[in-house]
């Protein structure tokens, strides 16, 4: 024990007195949780925009859009106006549109099909790389398929019809569309649109016939008017999921380490957008592309698709 | 002997040291760095990251990366620094059960000790993965200012971890002490730490045989190296502004970049005279042209747009002189702390102030876990060749009439100690007396912290003075602080024990201490399944790689097409166990699949 010392308290020290002390003691706890509410209502710390892979249109001018652009003759997708025919069912577009071997122009989700073919590294260009394009990977797959990811493309519409909402739990990796079979009337009373609403039916058909790009970006345009919407919902995630799997079987193993293939004089003359330009800014040659993906806090699937793209223009390599 | 690491616990990098022998040694991490971020963020997908990873998301994942946990541990919810933190800080921070402060990060609740654990937990990894053996015991450094329930809070992270804290030292006095190491000498020395957010100066004695006091210390919490940063963010942004009309603040991705940049470019500026930015593609704009970012900044300039800040750490070096009672000769060394002392500027000013050279023999980086890992060697060694002694952080005391503050135990105090001291009645015929327990330096007990509370009742009536009431504040050796109140004339005694509070019970630490150690199991499990996932898809690869030729090689032998078979049949089943997860299941297909492997080989070989 250290040192023991006692003193005396001199004469000016003020005595103690219980209620002065509960007094000033309970007025200073009400000014402070005063003050702390003010506190908290002021902050605001969101001040930014969220990063998203969504297109910016609004839907009615998206799907609009989507509608103009479908104008291929070949499919006659979005040409159908009978009801009770969305999804695949027996009554749903032909296997071949699915198997076609050059798919057609309405293939492309509207917003990016100026941008859709990959092009080596060129030098100046005026207009940017807009982050590799959906399509070119589903039709690349469509090509040359790898085992097991892309019989989630050539899965035969026709063959099975998929479950019903309420037939019960549908497998992750089944790539059926989880929609009804039989019209629209039965879909969920939330949708503020018609239930026949053509692009529910379009968006169905662009996922029976392999088409995630596009059926996403329209489940996402529908999801902007109603986020609620189950069926765009479902949709959205399966194809977000379908397309994740497809980029990461052309990536390959996750933890290989992506490294810069061009030199850092070289990287402005690339055709890049500012989302490539961020991620290839994040590649610091030792780390794999899973850490990439962290780091990035991107969507998954765009930051899959813009690292896809950077692959196929050789921009980035992968190493074990 | 069992090892006891020192942990440099730091409000935006951290840093892990240990004793090997005589020599001190800075473990590095996994990216090969002697200092981690102390950052942590949790992605979208619900995983955790920790360091460098966290801190290179923490703009584009603003709102779930918690930096700088440090400045919130161990305070009170209306304390005014929590205030503060929840106006500048871009994670949500709300009040927790016990008016502590908790983060909210995604969907989930964390107390602040537990952010710091996790900090911790990947500094005990890094020192495991670097010693190969499970580390259990370790020294934290925390500041000097620190009070009883942030040092209890430190533990108490440092427990949920995993780890026996065996002492909490002050951060100075582990700089003093790994810049006094192996040395014997009665000397002043002021530690002039200017780290990535805070700045603090202290002013020490290192007396012969190892002896360290702290004597004065003070310091501005937001003030460091990300305030440096922040001016050159600015003056990019400005110029690029004036360039484009374009404000790369509003842009996530484009902040990020900056922020990155403008730190590169610190700490490039340090070593030379001018460094490029050079960040293509840095925004699109509305007609889909990317803009790229390309600017030299030169020493000169850096030093014009950041010379207030450093001017702000010579007044707070005057104060902490003049509440040291010491004239700038009595300073015999300066010993520089924390990454942003390697800027020239940095140091002249020290120098002009100080007049004289600061010391560089030590690290500033790694200066204070190093001190932290001495201190652990010498804890547990059984020589006891340096004594560190204990000393109170903080007065301690009592709040009397007026809301004055009476100290009995002052500011730096060895301890153990006792000190008594004798008060009397305010009123006629008072009968109690409430004893406010508080800890702080200032005249009012308001801005001091509140420790605890009792009431001794039972005082005989007479007029006001004339009741004497002696109280006694006694701190034992473990820090645990009595006080006791007694009436002189009756006898009549009450008492208070006082432990300091994290702000965390008892079984929520526990329970917290099992939520760590489940995701230490479950991170180790991950590892080893890609561990052994990456060896299985380099072996089906190469087996795919080779099936044409072992087709060509074997032609239609029913043998050859058995092999073939299994083979394919392997690596099926290698892809089915990858896919379920099961580490086992993929180890065992691995032996299978280096079997086919060399077979096949040696066919090709013998073909």
């Amino acid at each position: 024990m250290g040192p023991d010392r006692r003193e005396r308290t001199s004469s000016f020290l003020e005595p103690l007195e219980l209620e002065d002390l509960d007094s000033v003691s309970a007025e200073g706890s009400a000014a402070a949780a005063e003050d702390d509410g003010a506190a908290a209502e002021d902050a605001d710390p969101n001040v930014f925009d969220r990063i998203t892979a969504v297109p910016s249109e609004v839907p009615a001018a998206l799907i609009a859009a989507t509608k103009a652009q479908d104008s291929d003759p070949i499919s006659g997708l979005h040409e159908r106006t009978e009801p009770g025919l969305g999804g695949p069912n027996p009554g749903a577009p032909p296997l071949e549109f699915v198997a076609a071997p050059s798919a057609p122009p309405s293939d492309l989700p509207p917003v990016l099909a100026a941008k859709a073919e990959t092009r080596p590294p060129r030098r100046r260009t005026t207009k940017p790389f807009r982050s590799p394009s959906r399509p070119s990977l589903e039709r690349a797959a469509r090509r040359t398929p790898a085992p097991q990811k892309m019989e989630l493309e050539l899965v035969d519409v026709t063959a099975d019809a998929p479950p019903s909402p309420t037939s019960g739990a549908t497998p992750r990796d089944a790539l059926e569309v989880d929609l009804p079979t039989r019209g629209l009337g039965g879909l969920v009373p939330s949708i503020p649109m018609p239930p026949e609403h053509p692009a529910l039916v379009d968006m169905k058909d662009r996922y029976a016939t392999g088409d995630f790009s596009g059926a996403l970006v329209i489940a996402e345009g529908i999801l902007g008017e109603d986020p609620e919407h189950e069926d765009a919902l479902r949709c959205r995630d399966r194809c977000t999921e379908t397309l994740s799997q497809m980029y990461l079987a052309r990536l390959g193993s996750l933890r290989q380490i992506i490294r810069v293939a061009v030199s850092q004089d070289q990287i402005r003359w690339l055709s890049l957008d500012h989302r490539a330009g961020f991620l290839l800014s994040l590649i610091d040659g030792t780390s794999s592309i899973d850490e990439l993906l962290d780091v990035s806090s991107m969507p998954r699937l765009e930051a899959l698709r813009i690292l896809y793209g950077l692959l196929d223009q050789r921009v980035i390599e992968l190493s074990d | 002997m069992e090892r006891v690491i020192g942990i440099d616990l730091g409000t935006t990098n951290s840093c892990v040291a240990i004793l090997e022998g005589d020599a001190p040694v800075v473990i590095t991490n996994r990216g090969g760095y002697k200092t981690t971020p102390s950052v942590v963020a949790v992605t979208e997908a619900g995983k955790r990251l920790v360091g460098h990873i966290a801190k290179r998301q923490s703009i584009t994942n603003a709102e779930n990366t918690v930096y700088a946990a440090k400045r919130l541990i161990g305070r009170k919810w209306n304390s005014p620094q929590v205030k503060n933190a929840i106006m500048t800080s871009s994670y949500s921070i709300v009040e927790g059960p016990h008016t502590d402060v908790r983060i909210r990060l995604r969907d989930k609740t964390y107390s602040v000790p537990e952010i710091s654990s996790m900090v911790l937990q990947e500094m005990k990894v890094i020192a495991e993965d670097y010693l190969g053996e499970t580390v259990k015991k370790a020294v934290i450094t925390v500041p000097a200012y620190f009070n009883d329930n942030q040092r209890q809070a430190t533990k108490d992270a440092g427990t949920i971890a995993g780890l026996d804290v065996i002492r909490i030292i002050n951060e100075p006095t582990a700089a003093a002490l790994a810049y006094g190491f192996g040395k014997d000498f009665d000397r002043t020395v002021a530690v002039y730490d200017l780290g990535g957010g805070t700045f603090d100066i202290s002013v020490l004695e290192i007396g012969a045989h190892g002896v360290f006091k702290v004597i004065s210390t003070t310091g501005d919490t937001f003030l460091g190296g990300e305030d440096f940063d922040a001016r050159i963010i600015d003056w990019l942004v400005n110029g690029f502004q004036k360039e484009h009309g374009i404000d790369l603040r509003q842009d996530r991705m484009a902040l990020q970049r900056l922020r990155d940049a403008a730190e590169k470019a610190k700490c490039e500026l340090s070593g030379m005279r001018e460094t490029e930015i050079n960040l293509p593609f840095i925004i699109s704009t509305g007609r889909n042209e990317a803009l790229h970012l390309q600017r030299v900044l030169d020493r000169p300039t850096l030093e014009s747009l950041t010379g207030d800040l450093i001017e702000r750490t010579v007044d707070i070096c005057k104060q902490a002189l003049a509440d040291a009672r010491l004239g700038i000769d009595e300073i015999e060394d300066v010993v520089l702390v924390g990454g942003m002392t390697r800027m020239p500027a940095v140091q002249q000013a020290v120098s002009g102030f100080f007049r004289r050279e600061p010391n560089k023999s030590v690290h500033p980086d790694e200066v204070v876990a190093i001190g932290a890992g001495i201190q652990g060697a010498a804890l547990v060694r059984e020589k006891q060749d340096m004594i560190l002694l204990d000393v109170t952080p903080h007065a301690l005391g009592i709040m009397t009439f007026g809301s004055h503050f009476e100290e009995l135990i002052p500011q730096n105090t060895t301890v153990p100690t006792a000190r008594t001291k004798t008060f009397t009645t305010s009123r006629d015929d008072q009968t109690a007396v409430k004893i406010l327990v508080l800890q702080g330096e200032s005249a009012k007990a308001d801005e001091n912290e509140l420790l605890g509370e009792f009431i001794l009742t039972g005082l005989r009536k007479a007029k006001k003075g004339h009741v004497e009431i002696e109280v006694t504040f006694e701190i034992n050796s473990d820090g645990i602080v009595s006080v006791q109140a007694k009436d002189t004339e009756t006898g009549q005694a009450q008492s208070i024990q006082v432990t300091a509070s994290s702000g965390l019970t008892q079984d929520e630490i526990k329970n917290m201490v099992t939520n760590a150690q489940d995701y230490m199991v479950e991170r180790r499990t991950d590892e080893r399944f890609e561990g052994v996932k990456q060896e299985a898809e380099t072996l089906m690869a190469e087996i795919e790689r080779l099936f044409p030729e072992i087709e060509r090689a074997v032609g239609s032998a029913d043998f050859g097409r058995d092999a073939l078979s299994k083979a394919k049949g392997a690596v099926e089943r290698t892809r089915a166990a990858i896919q379920s997860k099961s580490t086992s299941a993929v180890e065992q297909q691995v032996e299978q699949l280096a079997r086919t492997l060399r077979m096949f080989k040696g066919v090709v070989t013998r073909g």
